[in-house]
């Protein structure tokens, strides 16, 4: 664990000169949406997919780093292993801040300033009235999903090779649509799912809670099963 | 001499070349050239000796460690430079040593800072806007500040001008005055081996074709020049590397079948540089009389 961690930081480090300008873009986007209509706000958190990917992937194609994997006392897997906490760890730190911000906005009942017209901005109303679906489940659900492709582009990328990048953002959003859509079309059109408008989550703060849990659990398990995945086939190679 | 890295019948075989029976030791308390020209498998062996090549077969003790199983001890007490710069290029010295620091517990902060300051490294600039000469410095700046028993460079004076070639000669010599570390360092510029090495260990088309005491490979071989028209019988098989000129032959050859030769010919000491070239010239006249019989 410990070597994992040191990886985790030696990643953070390398970012870090550059994740200032990230962080303050990733916040801007984020109270911005909060402030207009709160359950869609994690959206927001998406800009920091590419943003810290590309960052580091950039890094590890310019900079010469198979050398340096090589040459510091850590094993190839937890190398790998060290990558995906990090991936994770910047995750959490975003859903951290957006939920702190949620917290704020509804506590402080930021809505009350805005001009009240428009679809939106009665959207927004609905959010904070908590009446059909919770921000924070919302907010953790995004997370999740960032957590979801954060581990399969880093997956790819380090199974694949950093020059088909590309590629495998055209792949994870092509799959993203084609779920989408199916949803969609089993959803409304064949009514075999049941359709988003008639989920209601339940009130209770206490079942809410467990269930951003549970969703912060199998994103967690998500993200450790690609990187053992990743870190049994990678270890493998040579540098 | 107790060995601090030990290399036994290492084998790897890739779709174009393959290291054949790498075999060689490196005493502790001493500098070892390791040569060849390019191709020849010294990054193989070098990144062999790092885990970073799986070997096919062959054992790699490094410490008295195995270079696999203990390959995360033995990195903690090896240090080590490539040719090219493998640090964020973006980041300073100071940034850099803030990321690697964590890995090695010996590293030491002071020593670090002494040593950017000795080799006149910028402290605020982007390691990526040295010059190569200063990458270099900085590299070693690195590996030595973790206090490492055993130095490998890949490489490290090709591509530097001559004052920093020297500068950095005179680091290794300094590290290797206690006797208690060891130096491996491979290169294709032999006068680098010639001024610091103790011993070399020559590699030619991944086969070691020499391995031991720098001095002792002078006096093995010679440098012969005659008439072509007096070799005697039996001579010319001896013979490495033999070319005809017009005004005669050169070739290389080994001091113990120089016994007996007349003075017609001139024996000459082998210089390392002489000696690549003749293994080279051996290749291609080997390769030019298979052609013929074709």
């Amino acid at each position: 664990m410990k070597e994992i961690l040191k990886m985790a930081r030696f990643d953070y480090d390398l970012a870090r000169s550059s994740l200032v300008p990230e962080f303050l873009f990733l916040l801007m986007v984020v109270a911005f949406f909060e402030l207009l209509f709160t359950p869609f706000v994690a959206a927001g958190l998406l800009f920091q997919i590419p943003l810290s990917i590309s960052l580091l992937h950039s890094f590890d194609m310019k900079n010469d780093f198979g050398k340096i994997y090589g040459i510091l006392p850590v094993s190839r897997k937890n190398i790998v292993h060290g990558r995906f906490m990090y991936l994770y760890i910047s995750a959490i730190i975003s859903e951290i801040i957006a939920i702190l911000i949620a917290v704020l906005s509804i506590a402080l009942k930021l809505n009350r300033f805005l001009p009240h017209q428009g679809v939106l901005i009665q959207l927004a109303d609905q959010q904070f009235s908590f009446k059909s679906f919770s921000p924070f489940i919302a907010i953790v659900a995004v997370f999740a999903f960032l957590c979801v492709v954060n581990a399969v582009m880093e997956s790819f990328g380090q199974i694949n090779g950093r020059d088909n990048d590309a590629r495998n953002i055209m792949i994870l959003i092509i799959s993203v649509v084609v779920i989408m859509f199916g949803y969609i079309y089993l959803a409304y059109e064949k009514e075999i799912l049941p359709q988003l408008d008639s989920i209601h989550f339940p009130a209770s703060k206490s079942t809410q809670i467990i269930i951003c849990i549970l969703i912060n659990i199998a994103a967690a398990a998500f993200v450790a099963v690609f990187s053992h995945i990743t870190a049994s086939i990678v270890s493998k190679r040579e540098l | 001499m107790e060995n601090i890295l030990e290399i036994n019948n290492l084998c790897k075989k890739y779709e174009e070349f393959a290291l054949k029976d790498v075999s060689f030791a490196l005493p502790k308390g001493y500098i070892m050239g390791f040569v060849g020209e390019n191709g020849s498998g010294k990054t193989t062996t070098i990144r062999s000796i790092l885990n970073m090549a799986h070997k096919d077969s062959g054992k790699i003790s490094v410490f008295g460690l195995d270079s696999e199983k203990d390959s995360i001890v033995i990195k903690e007490r090896l240090g080590v430079v490539f040719d090219s710069l493998y640090l964020a290029e973006h980041l300073n010295p100071k940034q850099i040593e803030r990321q690697l620091k964590p890995f090695y517990k010996d590293w030491d902060s002071k020593e670090f800072a002494r040593l950017i300051k000795d080799f006149g490294l910028p402290e605020k600039k982007k390691v990526g806007e040295y010059s190569k000469g200063m990458k270099m410095k900085f590299m070693i700046a690195i590996a030595l500040s973790h206090k490492p028993e055993l130095m490998i460079l890949d490489e490290p004076t090709s591509g530097l001008d001559p004052v920093a070639r020297d500068e950095l000669l005179d680091i290794l010599t300094e590290y290797i005055q206690d006797e208690n570390h060891g130096v491996l360092f491979s290169t294709h510029i032999t006068a680098d081996v010639e001024r610091i090495a103790d011993f070399v260990t020559i590699l030619h088309n991944g086969k070691v074709w020499f391995t031991g005491d720098k001095d002792e490979l002078a006096e093995k071989y010679q440098v012969i020049k005659g008439s072509e028209d007096d070799i005697p019988s039996g001579l010319m098989e001896k013979m490495i590397g033999y070319h005809n000129y017009r005004n005669g032959f050169e070739a290389l050859i080994k001091t113990e079948d120089t016994i007996g030769l007349t003075d017609e010919f001139v024996c000459e000491k082998a210089s390392i540089d002489e000696i690549l070239v003749y293994i080279a010239k051996e290749d291609k006249n080997e390769r030019n009389s298979e052609n013929g019989k074709v």
